[in-house]
Parts: structure tokens; sequence; C-alpha cells
């Protein structure tokens, strides 16, 4: 009941908040990436907490969720401010799509690379998200 | 922008059984929508410390060996 009361109004507040207009002067493959950036963050997060809320049971009754949660979770070292950081895998997509914005803000790289890495992070984020709707079916 | 929009739709009975965290969720993809201008170097650095900050929390841990 709660449920169908909060949908319409959650949908009706989504549609009347609308997309804003991108500001005089900014960049708007910069705005993408760091939209992206912040949407792949709260979907992984949202994800993983659905998974650590029962690990045992998504590992024997969803153990692709799982084990996709694991891939996330996974610890990788990447390249940063001249030294190196381990982060779960999940983080380090977003610290190297930060990694290349910035790059490409200071013309160290270019906008193909930026939007291929914005890509390469949205595949993961639908997966992420495809698992979340699948375990909610 | 409106795939952002759709993708909250596409979400909501996931967004709404997840209770806190789809609200959570909902409200960073909102004000990703809302975002009309580049980061400014105090933003760039907060959002860094957040994402280091999540590295240690339970959620993100992998399973012991």
């Amino acid at each position: 009941m709660k449920a169908l009361l909060l949908s319409p109004l959650l949908a009706l507040s989504l549609l009347l908040s609308g997309c804003a207009h991108l500001d005089k002067g900014a960049d708007p493959i910069v705005v993408r990436a760091e939209q992206s950036e912040s949407v792949a963050k709260a979907t992984f997060d949202t994800f993983l907490q659905i998974d650590n809320s029962n690990r045992a049971f998504f590992t024997t009754n969803a153990p692709p969720l799982h084990a996709f949660a694991e891939y996330l979770r996974a610890p990788v070292t990447i390249p940063s401010g001249g030294t190196n950081l381990s982060l779960p895998r999940g983080l380090s997509f977003v610290a190297s799509l930060d990694s290349v914005k910035l790059a490409y803000q200071h013309g160290s790289a270019t906008s193909n690379a930026l939007a291929t890495a914005i890509a390469v992070i949205e595949v993961s984020v639908s997966q992420a998200q495809a698992f979340i709707v699948q375990q909610h079916k | 922008m409106s795939a952002i929009i759709a993708l909250i739709l596409a979400n909501l009975p996931a967004i709404i059984s997840t209770g806190k965290a789809g609200v959570a969720w909902v409200a960073s993809v909102r004000a990703a929508a809302k975002q009309t201008k580049e980061w400014p170097p105090e933003a760039e650095s907060a959002f860094m410390d957040a994402l280091i900050a999540d590295a240690v929390q339970s959620a993100w841990r992998p399973d012991p060996k």
C-alpha cells in the first residue's frame, strides 16, 4: 500500500524537477562525466548494500548477482597523484573516470577518451541496475 | 538528461523496496540531473574523499577467503 502511494508521488516529483540547462562556459562532456561519476557511485553503493544485507542468501539464491558484487569489491591498484591507490574495483572505475576527466580538462586527454571512459563505466552501472531490478521481481 | 529520469522510473520498485538506500540513490541521481556547471575544486576533492571513505564501508569489503 505504501509502495502504491509512494510510486506516483515519486514519479511526479522527478518529472516536475525536470532537467537543468548547463551554465554558459560549462563543458557538456565534463558535466556528463561528473554526472556519470555521481550516478555510478550511488548505484554501486545501493547495489552492494542490497547484496551486503544478506550475502549468504544471494550467494546461494542469486550467484551471478553476488559474483558481480564481489567483482565490484575486488581490490585493484590505480595510479593517483603520483602514488598508487588501492580501491575496490567499482570505486576504481569512478576514480579512473575522474582521472580521465581531469586529464581532459588539462588538455592531456581527448574528448573521445573521456567519452570512452564514460561509456565504460555506464556498462557496469547498467549491470548493477539490472541486478537491482531483477532481485526485486 | 531524460535518460536519468527514465533510469529512476525504471528502477522505482527497487528504489521503494530498498528504503533508505533507494532514497539516497534517488537523491544522488536527482542532484546529478540538476548539475549545471563543472565541479569547483572543493566539490572535486569532496567527491574523491567520499569515494575513498566508501572503500572501508562493510558493503564494499569482499567476502572473507
